[in-house]
This record gives structure tokens, C-alpha cells and sequence, in this order.
């Protein structure tokens, strides 16, 4: 076998068996038992204390929702204020960088607050170190703690008899940030310091090249931050070519260890689903039906990577390590392709290649990803968003079979599907209305030339952009001019939609279940651990999908496919 | 006018995260 294929699948081996006993320690953190880091709880009540906060007060859904929209409009303040205000603050700024125009800083400031981190500056020259580390660094822990405490509110309200109780979203949020993230990430920056990645407050170096020029280097405080960039599915760099950069993944044993970063945390939340609900047969058949929706772009993308362009076939060019424009040299295309497929499925957004340098087909298959963005997804929010599939194949089986639908013993009604289906269609509403928008506008306004590329291929940037915002991933196609006022508030404002409802809504499905009688399963019970399940549950993941962006694929990527391969 | 255009989008969002949570409880109330 190809060793490059061997590498990928170590990837996803080693994520995998990594995956499961993680997903055990979250349970029990969830579930508030006994762990290894009980040693936290002083600095958690301290935290507590300070803030005048009661973490086992009981909180219904909405008191939850209102708790996560308060903190978020605290991080998105501290982060949009400092963004403006960086160039004054008299430290950690050696390099004197300015502060940012106000959309730009808004987009930048929604985008870390919302888990997104869609990037429209460069991090060498756009943030001082000081808004990387407190800021971004800051934005990556706490965004990645709300998915995950706003899961752990739709377990417990999936677990409960008859309650209106959910758990403390405080309690939930700070726990996820002092013992699931912050740990990860300290394990990991130290691995990414001795392999190379810097951690300093010193100024970029000036060096002198081989040939006699002066180049600068830039440096900074970014082990910690490529850490948590990985595990919190956040993905903004520290430089500006993110995870392609030698200082953010330096080798290839890097590139292994934040690839498996990527992937951990969400796929440990499956698990953690069936350790917290002791249904481990239903968290395999979940984790099979996303490890079935990540495999099937993964190996249409490795194919087409491995297998090189025929346009440069064309030109008398042998491809023997398959097509390399735009993929890491260092790393080959077959793990740029696994690394792209990681960080569309679960909403990461790092890339350790170019995005807009995929072949056409592959470059779809990420945009399918974003589309489904349910397969693993981002920390919390990925296995929320796979929740209201699941609500909708219930009630549709639930039809198919003539049975009143009911899962875990609790009866799906109409007003839960209702919201369900509201959320499913709000992902598509965002992409297509905001591709629709920026269509039109740059047809009508030709000298706004955002676009580098003509055509499908300049379509497919605008396509990419939206959908990687809307999804939160915040990964670019690139090619495209995106610090206008345009892409800034466009793009902004569909993070803030595409986070939030996607959040709030699963929380009241939750809070509605909870409050429900549980009846025991019965004969008459539609069986949710069972392979037909899991494929109608795919099923309607795909068709939604399809039915949804079909015609928007065939306008960029497949019609620069159809291009290539006439 | 970029300034107004920020408050403006910044504002509708609000409206709509905060909307949200009524209206998801209106529809669970019905």
C-alpha cells in the first residue's frame, strides 16, 4: 500500500482508539463524578466565587440559552474592543501593529467568539501578541466550552425522567474549559515546543539569506495557541497561512498530532453520548453513520489528489506523487486530503494546504462536509447539529412505521420537529441567500474586484466562503479579497445566526424532552440502536444535503470538473 | 456610514439570537 495512505490511516486509527476512553472522562466530568482533575475544584470555586455565580443552582432551557448569550456577548465585547484599541495597549505589541479598521474587527471579534475563525487579516500582520494570546488564544478555550456545556445540557435533558432541570450552564462551561480543553491543550502545546513551534514574546528576526537579502521572520507566542486551535475545532492561525506555515506544524509527526487533534474532541463526544446514557450500542451506530459521511468524501478526495491534474498531464508534466500544486510538499497530497476532509467535517478550519488549489471534485467534497456539517462537526455543536437529523428520522420513521415517534423513551411531537426542521433549513437559507447576494452584487458592481479567479472556480470562492461561515468552520478557498466591508459584515452576521440558533434551538428540543414522562421501551417502540436506523438517519443527512446545494455544486466545482475531465 | 452599517448588522443578529428564544418557546408552548 501507498505509505501516504498508510499515514492516513494511522490517523484514524490512533484518533479512534484515543477517542473512546476520552469519551468516558467527559462523561464522568459531565455526570460531575469522581475524576483526575478533581484537583481543579478550588480554582473552579474560586472562579465561581469571583463571578457570584452558584454552579449547582438548578436552570431550566431558557435560563441556560440567556446564560450563553450573556457570557457570549462578553467575549465578543472584550474581543472587538481590543481588536480597535490593540495599537495602544503599551505591551506584548513588539512588532507595532495597528489596530484593525471597525468591520474588520467585527468579523474578527464574531469570528472567534462564534468558534468560526474565519480569518480576513494575516496574524503576522494584523494582531500583536498580546490579541493573539488574550484574545484569540482567550476565544478559542471559552467558544469551544460553550458547544461543549450546551451538549452536556441536551444529554442531561435527554437522560432525565421528568424534569425542567438541564444542569448548570456555568457549571458545565467552566468544567469543559478546566478539565477537558485546557489539559488537551497544555499536553499538546509542550509536544509542539520541542518539536519546534515557538513560544516567545520577542520581536520577528531579521535574518540575512543565503543570497544576501534581508527577510524578516516572524515569531511569536504560538505553541499554546496552534494547540487549541486544534482541539477546540476552532482553526484561526497564528500566521497567516495557518497550519502550512514550518512554525505551526513543523514535520510530519506534527502534522499526525493536529490531525488526530482535529478529529479527538468530536469524536469523543459520541462516545461521551453513550457512556453519559449508557447506550453504547446507539453511540456505535452514530459514530458509524459519521464515520460513513466523513469516509465517503475522504476517498473521493484521495483519489482525485492522488491520481494528479490532467491539465498539467497535459503539458508533457508526470505526476508520480500525485497533483501538488497547492498541497503541502512536505507532507504529500494524501495528507493534505485527510487534513482538509478533518477540518471541514468538524468545523475546524486550519489548513496545512490550499483549499482553493484542491481538485475540483475535492474542493466539493470539503464544501459537502460544511453542507452536512453534522460528521463529527465542531466540539459540541457537531453532535448538536447531527441531533436534529436525528429528531427528523425519528419522526420520519416514526411515519414510515405507523408508530407514535419516541426516542429514548420520550415522544417526539410535532412542536420539537417543528424547531428541528426550522434549524436544518436555516443552514442552507444563510449559504445560498448570502452566495446568492455576493453573485449578484459583483455582476452588477464590476469593479469590486473581489475575485481573483473567473468563472466557476470564482464562483466556488464565494460559495466556500459562506458555507465555511455559516458552518463555523472558517476555513477559505482563498483567491478572494475578503477584508471589504461587504465580506465583513455579510460574513459576520451569518456566523452570529449560524452559531447561535443552531445552539439555542437543540437546548429548547432538550428542555421540551426533559420535561416529558419517560416510558420504558416496549414492543412498540421503534428500535434508534439498529443499522435501518442509522441508515435512514444518514439518509436524510444526505438528501437534505443534495436537495439543498446540489444545484450550487453543479454552478462551481462540478462544473470546473466537467471542465478538466471533458 | 460603515459604522452604521456595523450597528445595523450587529443589531438585526441580536434580534434574531435573542428572538430566537421566545420564539422557539412559543412554538414548544402551543
Amino acid at each position: 500500500m501507498n505509505t501516504e495512505l498508510i499515514g492516513v490511516l494511522f490517523i484514524l486509527l490512533v484518533t479512534v482508539a484515543l477517542a473512546s476512553p476520552l469519551g468516558r472522562y467527559v462523561s464522568r466530568v459531565f455526570k460531575g463524578e469522581r475524576t483526575l482533575l478533581d484537583f481543579m475544584a478550588p480554582l473552579e470555586r474560586f472562579i465561581f466565587r469571583m463571578s457570584r455565580i452558584d454552579p449547582n443552582s438548578p436552570m431550566d432551557w431558557k435560563q441556560n440559552a440567556w446564560a450563553m448569550i450573556k457570557l457570549n456577548v462578553f467575549f465578543f465585547a472584550w474581543a472587538i474592543i481590543i481588536l480597535l484599541v490593540q495599537s495602544w495597549l503599551p505591551f506584548w505589541n513588539p512588532n507595532h501593529i495597528g489596530g484593525m479598521s471597525l468591520t474588520q474587527a467585527f468579523h474578527t471579534a464574531v469570528s472567534f467568539a462564534t468558534n468560526t475563525n474565519q480569518q480576513h487579516y494575516l496574524g503576522e500582520t494584523g494582531a500583536s501578541y498580546f490579541t493573539q494570546l488574550l484574545v484569540f488564544g482567550y476565544l478559542q478555550f471559552v467558544s469551544a466550552g460553550t458547544g461543549i456545556a450546551a451538549l452536556a445540557l441536551v444529554f442531561k435533558g435527554l437522560s432525565s425522567k421528568q424534569t425542567t432541570d438541564l444542569g448548570n450552564f456555568y457549571n458545565l462551561f467552566l468544567k469543559s474549559c478546566t478539565r477537558i480543553l485546557l489539559p488537551l491543550a497544555i499536553i499538546l502545546a509542550i509536544f509542539l515546543l520541542f518539536m519546534g513551534t515557538p513560544d516567545t514574546f520577542q520581536a520577528n528576526a531579521t535574518i540575512t539569506t543565503l543570497e544576501g537579502h534581508t527577510q524578516t521572520v516572524a515569531t511569536g507566542p504560538a505553541a499554546p495557541m496552534v494547540a487549541i486551535k486544534q482541539l477546540g475545532t476552532n482553526g484561526g492561525g497564528f500566521f497567516g497561512v495557518n497550519s502550512a506555515h514550518p512554525f505551526e506544524n513543523p514535520n510530519y509527526v506534527t502534522n499526525i498530532a493536529e490531525n488526530v487533534a482535529i478529529l479527538l474532541i468530536p469524536m469523543a463526544l459520541v462516545f461521551a453520548f453513550g457512556f453519559y446514557l449508557e447506550r453504547m450500542k446507539l453511540a456505535w451506530i452514530i459514530f458509524g453513520v459519521m464515520m460513513l459521511g466523513f469516509l465517503i468524501p475522504l476517498g473521493v478526495g484521495l483519489h482525485y489528489e492522488l491520481h494528479g491534474n490532467p491539465a498539467i498531464t497535459k503539458m508533457g508534466v508526470q505526476q508520480p506523487t500525485g497533483y501538488m500544486e497547492g498541497n503541502e510538499v512536505r507532507f504529500g497530497p494524501a495528507a493534505t486530503t485527510l487534513w482538509a476532509m478533518s477540518t471541514t467535517t468538524t468545523s475546524n478550519g486550519s489548513v496545512n494546504g490550499m483549499h482553493d488549489s484542491l481538485m475540483p471534485l475535492t474542493g466539493a467534497m470539503a464544501m459537502l462536509n460544511m453542507f452536512m456539517n453534522c460528521n463529527f462537526g465542531g466540539v459540541g455543536v457537531g453532535f448538536l447539529n447531527f441531533f436534529l437529523f436525528l429528531i427528523v428520522a425519528v419522526f420520519i420513521a416514526g411515519l414510515m412505521i405507523g408508530r407514535t415517534p419516541e426516542w429514548l423513551g420520550k415522544k417526539i411531537e410535532g412542536r420539537e420537529v417543528t424547531i428541528a426542521a426550522l434549524l436544518i433549513i436555516l443552514h442552507p437559507l444563510l449559504v445560498l441567500s448570502g452566495t446568492a447576494l455576493s453573485t449578484w452584487l459583483i455582476t452588477l458592481h464590476s469593479n469590486w474586484d473581489w475575485l481573483n479567479n473567473p468563472g466557476f472556480h470564482g464562483f466556488s470562492e464565494m460559495l466556500y466562503e459562506f458555507t465555511s461561515a455559516s458552518a463555523n468552520n472558517g476555513s477559505g478557498f482563498e483567491g478572494l479579497i475578503d477584508n471589504t466591508v461587504f465580506w465583513n459584515l455579510s460574513c459576520g452576521f451569518v456566523m452570529l445566526l449560524g452559531r447561535y440558533l443552531p445552539i439555542i434551538g437543540p437546548m429548547a428540543i432538550a428542555g421540551s424532552l426533559a420535561s416529558k414522562k419517560k416510558t420504558p421501551d416496549s414492543a412498540g417502540t421503534l428500535p434508534s440502536d439498529s443499522l435501518a436506523f442509522g441508515l435512514i438517519t444518514f439518509a436524510v443527512i444526505v438528501f437534505v444535503a443534495a436537495l439543498s446545494f446540489f444545484p450550487v455544486l453543479t454552478m462551481g466545482p462540478i462544473a470546473e470538473h466537467v471542465s478538466l475531465f471533458p | 456610514m460603515t459604522i452604521l452599517y456595523t450597528l445595523l448588522v450587529l443589531a438585526w443578529a441580536i434580534v434574531l439570537i435573542v428572538g430566537s428564544v421566545t420564539f422557539f418557546d412559543k412554538i414548544l408552548k402551543r
